[in-house]
This record gives structure tokens, C-alpha cells and sequence, in this order.
């Protein structure tokens, strides 16, 4: 295995701005917030908003599994030594599903759904590649949207079907991230689409 | 309002503005404030849910807002502005300390206005001034669990949440007015949020109930001993628990503040003496300085007019 790619900077000051721009995401859902750049000039074997977020939220207590677009070597490598996070096989058993093309997700519903009682122990998905320049004319309402908003994306094929489905399993459900050309935008389980 | 601790120009103490050497940024270690982090997205995602974390110690004991110390320190950054209340003070023991204990292991700037806040820790108060979308509170709870006083063991209220079987509190109220007359909570008033979870607001007075209400600002919660979060997005609906033949109503008072006369803030009963000598003033001192200052100017006005109009 090749020595990860270095990176000296203030992680301390990444991860917080990280997750302010996280949270907000999250809290207003498909209004994207600007990344911190720290990474963005850097070499990386992945995405850096993808780094970014993982640098922010994974270590040796999350169960991570890497979907497509990550699968090599090198990215691999990157996580590990960064991050500490636990890689798994199978993407049932994640806490986080990082996947690398918005257009290869893997089923919502094949996810950590969380219990009725313990719905927070769900899993989060976070998206990198995501088209901010498209607005395929889909309207998102919810909590943390003040009446509605357009969705920033155009989403995968059959997205649309399978987070109504996500939606209707509240308080259960995943949540997701969609990233991509410095931004983040979340989707979380409450929030209803329709077009 | 200006505080002793606030008189110090910034390059007159110089070293006094580092963050404690020794200590990591705000405290708390790097790894806890992943997990305090992962909680607080997930407390988002499920709005008025409480989501379990794994309280650190933290140099203070619990019940003198350990959870909201936690939730700010994984909040906080170098461009925060921060103000922290306590019961709407910005100058009793609580606020004072936690202030200057992030002051001291963050190097951040403090204020003790609302409008110049982007963080604000609160102990049982919502400020009167209107939060916007560009600021976060957090709030201190001590009892994160609405429904623990009618059911004691965890497990069953779980399941109790789980199943959205809210009946027992239904009855509580109804109790309430049975034994009253009228729902008797003034503060920790019960809400539903997002029509679904019942959550503690925190021993806030009912009065700032509303406030919760379509609130621009995100609300996060943070419960130390209790070691439970949970958040309430911006413009998210939060209703106080009531019937339609008892609607929910706020407190009011017959007399203005004592000191700004302001008649649309929470007022606080001052016992002056111990022959029942008593008067009413802001609890949020901010605001009472802020509308006191616009009453005075607005009097000099007034004064130099009418020593005008006599010349």
C-alpha cells in the first residue's frame, strides 16, 4: 500500500466549519451551503467535499461503506488513515454509505431504516458529485423549509419514488447529503418532494 | 449593556484572548465532538426526538447546563460572536460563567446584545428580541423527557414516543384544569413539534412558548446529565399542548417593567422588602437596557422640543 497523501492542515478549524455548513444543510433542507475549501486544492484520491464531510463525522466508532465511484485502492487508504472510520461490506450494516456519482446510489430502503424507538440509529448518506445548476422544477416542503423551495438537482433515476417511500417510514428513514462543487444541500427524511 | 468583564480593550490583554494553551479548541476533545456532532444531525432530521449521546464530564457539575456547554462547544468557531443568558440575564452566576469559559478556551468574541449574536446559550429564556435565520440557540435542559413525571422508566416512554401514544399527558392537562381551572404550567409547558414528537421545551416560561413557533433560528437542546440532544429546524411548527375549550394562553401582567416600562416582555417579581414591597422587571435585561435607552432618547427629544417651543 502506498503512504496516504499528506495533509497538514488545521483539521480543528475544517471539521468545525464543516459541520456548521452540515448542519445548516440539514436543517434547511435543499438550500445548499458553501463547503469550507481547505481541501480543495489538494490532490486527493476522492472527492474533497467527500473528504470534507468525512474528515468531519466518520471515525473508529462509525461503520462506513464505500459505494461506487470509491473503490479504489487509494481512496480507500485515504479514509482509513484519516479518518480511522470502519469500513463494511455490505451497505446494510452502515452508519454512513459515501458514494462517489450521484447517478449509482444504492437502495434507500436497503439501508439502516433505525427502530421505531431508536429512530436515530439510521443511516446517513452522503452523495458527492451533485450538479448544483440544474432545477429539474421538483418543489421540497418540510420542517426547516419556510413554505417551499425548488430542489437544487436533478435526481437519479427513480429517486423521487423511493425517497416517497423514505418519507412515509418517518420517524425511521435515511438521510442524505448531496455535495458537489463546494456545496452541500441535505435531504432529510422529513422533507416531501413532489413536482 | 457593558459588564466588567467586557471593559477590556482587546489589545490591552492580549494574551487573555488565546485560547487556554493545553486544552484542544473549546474544550471538549476532537472524537466527542464528532459524536456531540452525528447526534445534533440526527436530532435535526427527527425534530423534537432525543437523540442519546454520550455525555462528557465537564468541568462544572451537571445542572449547570453541561448539555448546552457540550452542544456549543461542538457549535462554536473562531468567528462566532457568543452570548449566553440566564433567565434572560446576561449577568447572573450561570451566564457569567459559562461565558468566560469559553472565552477562555475558544478566544471568541462575547456580547451581551442579542441582535450582534450569532450563538446564544440560554438557561430557560427565549430573548424578546426576534432571532433570525443567521443565529443558533442553544438551550440548557435539565429534563429533556416531557412525559417523565406521568411515566418513570425509559423503556416505556420510549415506547411511548414510538407509538405516539400521547394520551397520558392528555390527562395531565385535563387534571390540570380539573384542579385549577385552567392549565396551572407556567413554565417546561409541553409542545407537539412538527405534529409529531412531544418534547420538553425546557423550563422556559410558557410566556416564550410562541417564540418556538415557525422560528427562523434553528433551536438545538442539549441535556448533560440526561445525556440526550434534540433540535427544532427553523420555520418548523411547534404547538403548546391544549384544548380546543382551553385554548393555550400566555402569562400577562397588569403593571408595566419597573424600569424601561415595557408591557410586552416576560416580567420577574423583585421582592424588595419584608413588608410585601414588590416590583415587576424584564427578566431579559438586554432588551430592558435596549428599551430603556430608546425611552430616555426618546424623553431628551421630547424635552428639547418643549425648551424649544418656550424660547
Amino acid at each position: 500500500m502506498q503512504t496516504p497523501h499528506s495533509w497538514t492542515g488545521d483539521t480543528v478549524s475544517l471539521c468545525q466549519h464543516c459541520f456548521r455548513a452540515l448542519l445548516q444543510a440539514l436543517a434547511r433542507p435543499c438550500q445548499p451551503q458553501e463547503l469550507p475549501g481547505e481541501l480543495a486544492k489538494e490532490s486527493l484520491p476522492l472527492p474533497w467535499e467527500l473528504a470534507s464531510i468525512a474528515l468531519t463525522l466518520c471515525d473508529q466508532s462509525s461503520a462506513v461503506y464505500l459505494g461506487s465511484g470509491l473503490g479504489s485502492d487509494d481512496a480507500h487508504a485515504w479514509l482509513r488513515f484519516y479518518t480511522g472510520m470502519n469500513l463494511v461490506q455490505s451497505p446494510c450494516e452502515a452508519d454512513f454509505v459515501l458514494v462517489g456519482t450521484p447517478c449509482d446510489l444504492p437502495l434507500l430502503a436497503s439501508l439502516k431504516q433505525g427502530t421505531a424507538t431508536y429512530p436515530d440509529r439510521s443511516a446517513t448518506l452522503v452523495v458527492a458529485g451533485t450538479d448544483f445548476s440544474a432545477q429539474p422544477g421538483i418543489l421540497a416542503s418540510g420542517p426547516g423549509i419556510r413554505n417551499t423551495v425548488p430542489l437544487p438537482f436533478r435526481p437519479a433515476d427513480g429517486f423521487l419514488a423511493q425517497w416517497r417511500d423514505n418519507h412515509d417510514r418517518f420517524p425511521m428513514g435515511v438521510d442524505v447529503f448531496f455535495c458537489g462543487r463546494g456545496q452541500v444541500a441535505g435531504l432529510p427524511r422529513t422533507t416531501l418532494l413532489s413536482a | 449593556m457593558k459588564l466588567q468583564q467586557d471593559l477590556h480593550t482587546p489589545g490591552e490583554h492580549a494574551d487573555q484572548e488565546a485560547p487556554l494553551a493545553g486544552y484542544n479548541f473549546a474544550y471538549l476533545d476532537e472524537s466527542s465532538k464528532r459524536m456531540i456532532r452525528r447526534g445534533l444531525l440526527k436530532a435535526v432530521a427527527i425534530p423534537g426526538y432525543q437523540v442519546p449521546f454520550a455525555g462528557r464530564e465537564m468541568p462544572m457539575p451537571c445542572g449547570w447546563g453541561t448539555g448546552g456547554i457540550q452542544v456549543t462547544a461542538s457549535l462554536i468557531g473562531k468567528e462566532d460572536v457568543l452570548k449566553v443568558i440566564d433567565q434572560g440575564s446576561d449577568d447572573t452566576t450561570n451566564a457569567v460563567s459559562i461565558r468566560s469559559f469559553f472565552k477562555r478556551t475558544t478566544g471568541v468574541a462575547t456580547t451581551t446584545h442579542t441582535k450582534e449574536a450569532t450563538l446564544t446559550q440560554t438557561r430557560h429564556r427565549i430573548p424578546e428580541e426576534p432571532l433570525r435565520e443567521d443565529q443558533l440557540l442553544v438551550y440548557q435542559a435539565p429534563l429533556p423527557e416531557p412525559l417523565r413525571w406521568l411515566e418513570p422508566s425509559e423503556q416505556e416512554t420510549r415506547v411511548l414516543h414510538a407509538l405516539e401514544e400521547y394520551g397520558i399527558m392528555n390527562v395531565k392537562i385535563y387534571e390540570n384544569i380539573m384542579r385549577h381551572g385552567t392549565i396551572a404550567m407556567s413554565f417546561d409547558y409541553p409542545v407537539r413539534v412538527a405534529g409529531r414528537y412531544i418534547t420538553s421545551p425546557s423550563p422556559i416560561p410558557r410566556f416564550d412558548n410562541p417564540k418556538m413557533n415557525q422560528c427562523p433560528a434553528l433551536q438545538l437542546f442539549g441535556a448533560g446529565r440526561e445525556k440526550r440532544l434534540y433540535a427544532i429546524p427553523p420555520y418548523t411548527e411547534v404547538k403548546s399542548l391544549d384544548f380546543e375549550d382551553y385554548p393555550f394562553t400566555v402569562q400577562h401582567w397588569d403593571e408595566p417593567c419597573a424600569i424601561c416600562g415595557s408591557r410586552t416582555s416576560y416580567l420577574d417579581e423583585v421582592v424588595l422588602d419584608d413588608e410585601g414591597t414588590r416590583m415587576f422587571v424584564c427578566s431579559d435585561s438586554d432588551a430592558c437596557q435596549a428599551t430603556l435607552a430608546k425611552k430616555l432618547a426618546r424623553e431628551a427629544a421630547g424635552k428639547d422640543t418643549s425648551e424649544a417651543s418656550d424660547e
